[in-house]
């Protein structure tokens, strides 16, 4: 087993050495990930791509401590999160994670904007206050009229763009999103890049994006190839366009 | 409100349909269940009815054995005498009290119970007869009739057909005896329907087939000062007399009619059903909110919300609905009440009632929250990457 190097460079936010995840036992048994090693750099949008059943969503999955490895070592940020208790570890994903789901996972009853509130409510932040932020960050992502609608009012896109403006509304170190264009046409999942990478710019910020989608790749600033629950591939972009977009 | 209660409520809200059918299981049961119990505490409360409209003692003695009001195990006459002789009495009375059959004036035949009052001081009158009422049973053959009933059970019908309230002034001979209805009380409505009749004491006794045993309770006034429970216990020393306060005695009579009877166990089963259907209705509804944001209540999960916070908007959720729906329940309960009463049936809302309802309400809608909660508490949090 390879352990995680006592001094880590400062700029390597999140490591993992030998990192598997098995589902159930016997028969049954499914091994995920076979053993990940990697480094994600801070300040940068990390994609991940791979055919359908490697292991993507498993491994953010841990990495954003939703699900704890079967074995190897772990660090986000310095923290192992598996290593922390069910109700540490909930705390540490409410301050320290944001999220976009492959399934939006609105609450229905829910505008827009109080949707994006979400992870400030859950960090305490008054209703109403919370609520103006998310304002701020609908509008971010072209969708400042639609603050008062409810998830069933808005397209599988807009809907989309809710949910990331919910992942951002708390400003987390560690952002992943798992295919978030997928729904958007092109020049709206452009725009929603756009924002991810303004956002992974940022000191300390680091965002994982998995995806499908070839005509994002080129906003990546690294990109980790995975199959069958192995890194195949980990490629530094220096040439990722412009925050701006072109 | 903190900032997650708040998003709970909002959930709940936000769900109109939901919310409303939540309301409205909740409505149901409450108005159910408060009405009934207040139908039944009515209904109770009216079996001590003749008990309280005895106006002017302290004590009831009666046979240790007697059940309850309308069971009368009598005394001998020199039981008077013996209670008269205890230390504290101030004074003592003899009660008859039985049911005999009477026959109106047009033919008919009841049962009334005719109770006999103490010839001279005319102690364990009806608190609801006037003065003047009261005196003229010291005219000949003269008994007081409910004033209530003139018109209903003791009706009179002309050989038209056609009926006329009993009044003043007419005969009835009471087992063969003749009597006058001279005057008239009002009385509190009653458990037992058969009239209530008030003569004197010697002319029930007149009434009444011949027995050795004729006192049916001995009333007695307590001197000033003296202590009732020591009374009581020093005539049951004394004598072996069962001595009741009016309390006791109606307590005891409540207890057997409650005992013997159905009633408790009809009104019982009523409230249950409709406690079962609204919480059925209620915790289903719930349920079903529950596992409909399912999925968004994974994505809390992943997003950091604890258990026991999502235990607590739970909690939230069903507290707003009890609330909400135990007030409307209850307060359609009473505006039905206040109807009823004025058709003359028994009803009593009670601060016991009232706040045993809301407890019991909001502790099976926690407890069907709660069984959500479960689901909600097992869910995986990574199934929110899941399509
Ligand atoms: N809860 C689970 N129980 C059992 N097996 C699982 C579970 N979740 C995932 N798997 C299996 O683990 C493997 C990796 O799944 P994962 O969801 O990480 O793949 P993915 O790369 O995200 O795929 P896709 O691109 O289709 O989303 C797959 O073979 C999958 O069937
Ligand atoms: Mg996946």
């Amino acid at each position: 087993m390879t352990a995680v190097p006592a001094a880590s460079p400062p700029t390597v936010a999140i490591r993992c050495a030998a990192v598997t995840k098995h589902y159930g036992s016997g028969e049954t048994r499914i091994a995920a990930l076979r053993g990940v090693d990697l480094a994600v750099q801070e300040g940068g949008l990390t994609m991940l791509v791979g055919p359908s059943g490697c292991g993507k969503t498993t491994l953010i999955s841990i990495l954003s401590g939703i699900l704890s490895p079967s074995s190897g070592e772990l660090s986000v940020f310095g923290t192992d999160p598996s290593r922390l208790s069910d109700g540490e570890r909930a705390e540490w994903r409410a301050s320290t994670v944001g999220f976009v789901f492959q399934q939006f996972n609105l609450l229905p009853a829910l505008t827009a904007a109080e949707n994006a509130a979400v992870p400030l409510l859950i960090r305490g932040v008054p209703w109403k206050q919370a609520v103006e932020v998310a304002r701020g960050h609908l509008a971010e992502l072209g969708l400042g009229e639609r603050c008062a609608s409810l998830p069933r009012e808005l397209s599988g896109g807009q809907q989309q763009r809710v949910a990331i403006a919910r992942a951002l509304v708390h400003d987390p170190r560690l952002l992943v999103c798992d295919e978030p264009t997928s729904a958007l046409d092109h020049e709206t999942g452009e725009r929603v890049i756009d924002v991810l990478r303004t956002a992974a710019l940022r000191s300390g910020r680091v965002v994982i994006v998995v995806t499908h989608d070839q005509r994002i790749l080129r906003y990546a600033d690294a990109l980790l190839r995975m199959d069958d629950g192995c890194i195949v591939g980990d490629r530094s972009n220096t040439s990722a366009a412009p925050a701006e977009g072109t | 409100m903190r900032p997650l209660d708040h998003l709970a409520y909002r959930m709940l809200i936000g769900d109109r349909l939901k919310y409303l059918s939540l309301v409205a299981g909740l409505v149901f049961a409450s108005l159910l269940v408060v009405q009934q119990a207040s139908i039944f505490t009515g209904y109770s409360d009216r079996t001590g009815s003749w008990i309280y409209d005895s106006d002017g003692h302290d004590l009831w003695v009666m046979d240790e054995q007697v059940e309850m009001s309308e069971d009368s195990k009598p005394l001998l006459q020199t039981a008077l005498s013996r209670v008269r002789g205890i230390d504290g009495v101030a004074w003592a009375v003899p009660l008859y009290k039985n049911y005999l059959k009477a026959r109106l004036p047009d033919g008919k035949l009841i049962t009334v119970r005719v109770v006999g009052i103490d010839d001279a001081s005319l102690a364990g009158g009806p608190l609801g007869a006037s003065r003047e009422s009261l005196a003229t049973l010291r005219r000949d053959q003269a008994i007081l009739v409910n004033e209530a009933q003139l018109a209903t059970i003791l009706a009179v019908r002309e050989a038209d057909g056609s009926t006329r309230p009993l009044a003043v002034g007419d005969a009835i001979s009471i087992n063969e005896h003749q009597a006058t209805v001279a005057g008239t009380f009002k009385a509190t409505p009653d458990f037992f329907w058969d009239p209530v009749l008030y003569t004197t004491y010697s002319r029930a006794l007149t009434m009444a087939p011949p027995e050795r045993r004729s006192t049916t309770y001995v009333l007695v006034k307590a001197k000033s000062g003296v202590e009732l429970a020591g009374l009581a216990a020093r005539i049951r020393e004394t004598t072996g007399f069962a001595a009741l306060t009016t309390e006791e005695f109606a307590a005891r009579t409540r207890t057997y009619v409650l005992a013997q009877t159905g009633i408790l166990i009809n009104f019982g089963i009523t409230i249950v059903l409709g406690f079962i259907i609204g919480i059925l209705v209620a915790a289903q509804t719930l349920y079903s909110f529950i596992l409909e944001n399912q999925r968004a209540l994974a994505a809390l999960k992943a997003m950091g919300v604890r258990n026991a916070r999502i235990a607590r908007m739970v909690v939230v959720q069903v507290f707003v609905v009890g609330v909400l729906g135990y007030g409307i329940g209850a307060g359609l309960a009473a505006l039905s009440g206040s109807i009823l009463d004025s058709v003359g049936l028994a009803f009593r809302v009670t601060w016991t009632t009232l706040s045993l309802g809301l407890l019991a309400i909001l502790t099976s809608c926690l407890l069907a929250g709660l069984l959500g909660v479960r689901r909600v508490m097992r869910l995986d949090p990574a199934s929110v990457f899941k399509t």
